[in-house]
């Protein structure tokens, strides 16, 4: 039944270019970062400091900052299809449960995340290995940045999921969205149980206990989106 | 003519929540300034308090929220349109395509250019919350703030041509974040910095040295003209020579 949905989800998604986003987001961090690291190689590269942990840590912003605007667009465009055509009253008419849309949906958001976060992980390897930072590759640091990161955003994906489901004008989820991205950046002032936060400070190098906020992360993005696919599953659809 | 384009566009956008982005970005600049300022940096002795205070409630702002922002406007303006198949409506009045994408247009500054204004209540409310009393630098705050004003011309004018092509808002805000997002590693560059049309909010909007009056370099000047000229020709031209399909 649950694979059912999220195929016919996943039919949906086809046309609004969500693979090529998911896709394109650590695509344009590394290309960018790769840009940054040719342009300054001088002051960023010197011969005996850690050359990969350098890298994961220049690469930590920008990569947070896209997951977070990459998952405001995404929980956009899985409820957006709906929002635009109308089309809520037809969906959860269907004799499936309304929750299970609901997870189907995070589902997606997810998977699609997951693709990016082992993209992301490929990327940063070539481009350490073409930047010539020798083979020994601290495969656990990276994978870690990636995914721990994902983990952390968790609670970020339920959240935005959440408002894009429930309110049918998509720009106040847009606009959270965006401040949330401004948060994220300012974190060296924000108090640390601000949700946008958490992937930041998950990073493996960018703070002394980030394994607490990965778990936050996944712990607090599980237990709303069990909230919101209850209330998702109560309440009346208007339109 | 336009004067009651003007009207009816006015009659759309009171009742959008477009008031809710506007009121945002200034308030989320003053708070995480005030946050910013309180744990980071010192007080340097001789200089201006509000000049002092100024790059910080501002840096955050100009970086990120600013272009985001003209993105949500524009497909916001867009999106009465766009929806409901009002695009079919609107041009077959007898109005011209061109006069209704520069009422658009107008709008869009005029927003902005309201951000701004709320941004400078802000910058006085966070001033006075810090108990400054030095005397306010009027003249620097206005040059800082048309400046960033000015220089969101390409990017909204850009914005609204791209909500005018696509229907729903997620593409036109993946573009404009695809282009907002190297601005965080670009204005650290300073080859690329002067170049990057969407880093210009912040170069403008950040003063060159702490004096009261600062040259804004020719490079953002010129980058700034060309790339209005190009960015609101080319959706103009756009829009009046489209079929309408929705």
């Amino acid at each position: 039944m649950m694979r059912r949905v999220f195929i016919s989800d996943w039919l949906k998604m086809r046309r609004a270019w969500v693979g090529s986003l998911a896709i394109l987001g650590p695509a344009g961090v590394i290309i960018v970062n790769a840009a940054h690291y040719i342009i300054k190689y001088n002051d960023l590269v010197k011969p005996d400091s850690d050359n990969w942990a350098n890298l994961v840590q220049n690469i930590h912003p920008l990569l947070v900052a896209t997951l977070i605007l990459g998952i405001t667009l995404l929980a956009s465009l899985v409820t957006g299809l709906e929002h635009q055509a109308n089309s809520w009253k037809m969906l959860c008419a269907l004799p499936v449960p309304k929750f299970k849309l609901y997870l189907s949906k995070f589902w997606i958001v997810i998977c699609l995340l997951i693709l990016s976060s082992i993209l992301s992980v490929l990327g940063t390897t070539l481009l350490g290995i073409s930047l010539g930072f020798g083979f020994s590759i601290p495969l656990t640091t990276i994978i870690f940045e990636s995914f721990g990161i994902l983990a952390a955003a968790t609670f970020i994906v339920s959240i935005q999921l959440w408002l894009s489901a429930v309110i049918s004008n998509q720009v106040i989820p847009l606009t959270i969205g965006v401040v949330g991205v401004v948060f994220n950046l300012a974190y060296k002032v924000m108090p640390h149980w601000i949700p946008w936060v958490y992937p930041f400070l998950a990073g493996p190098l960018s703070s002394p206990n980030n394994e607490t906020y990965i778990v936050c992360g996944l712990v607090f993005g599980i237990v709303l989106l069990l909230i919101g696919g209850i209330h998702f599953s109560k309440r009346e659809i208007k339109q | 003519m336009m004067f009651k384009l003007i009207k009816s566009e006015w009659i759309k956008v009171r009742k959008s929540p477009v008031w809710i982005p506007i009121l945002i970005g200034p308030m989320l600049a003053i708070g995480l300034g005030m946050l910013d300022v309180n744990n980071n940096h010192e007080y340097k002795e001789g200089i201006n308090r509000w000049v002092w205070m100024y790059p910080m409630l501002i840096s955050f702002y100009s970086i990120m929220f600013l272009p985001l922002l003209s993105g949500i406007i524009a497909s916001l303006l867009c999106r009465f349109e766009h929806l409901t198949g009002g695009w079919k409506q609107m041009l077959t009045l007898p109005v011209s395509r061109s006069k209704i994408y520069l009422t658009k247009l107008a709008y869009l500054y005029a927003a902005l250019g309201f951000t701004q204004l709320l941004l400078l209540l802000g910058v006085l409310i966070a001033g006075f919350m810090r108990h400054i009393t030095d005397p306010v630098p009027w003249l620097f705050i206005f040059k800082s703030l048309f400046g960033g004003w000015i220089a969101l011309f390409p990017l909204a004018a850009l914005q609204l041509f791209i909500s005018t092509v696509w229907k729903s808002f997620g593409m036109p805000f993946a573009i404009n974040i695809a282009l907002t997002l190297p601005t965080i590693i670009v204005v650290n560059s300073d080859t690329l910095g002067p170049y990057y049309p969407w880093a210009q909010p912040f170069n403008a909007m950040l003063p060159s040295g702490n004096s009261p009056l600062y040259m804004v370099p020719s490079a953002l000047v010129w980058v700034i003209i060309v790339g209005t000229f190009l960015t609101v020709s080319s959706g103009w031209l756009y829009f009046a020579k489209r079929d309408i399909y929705s």
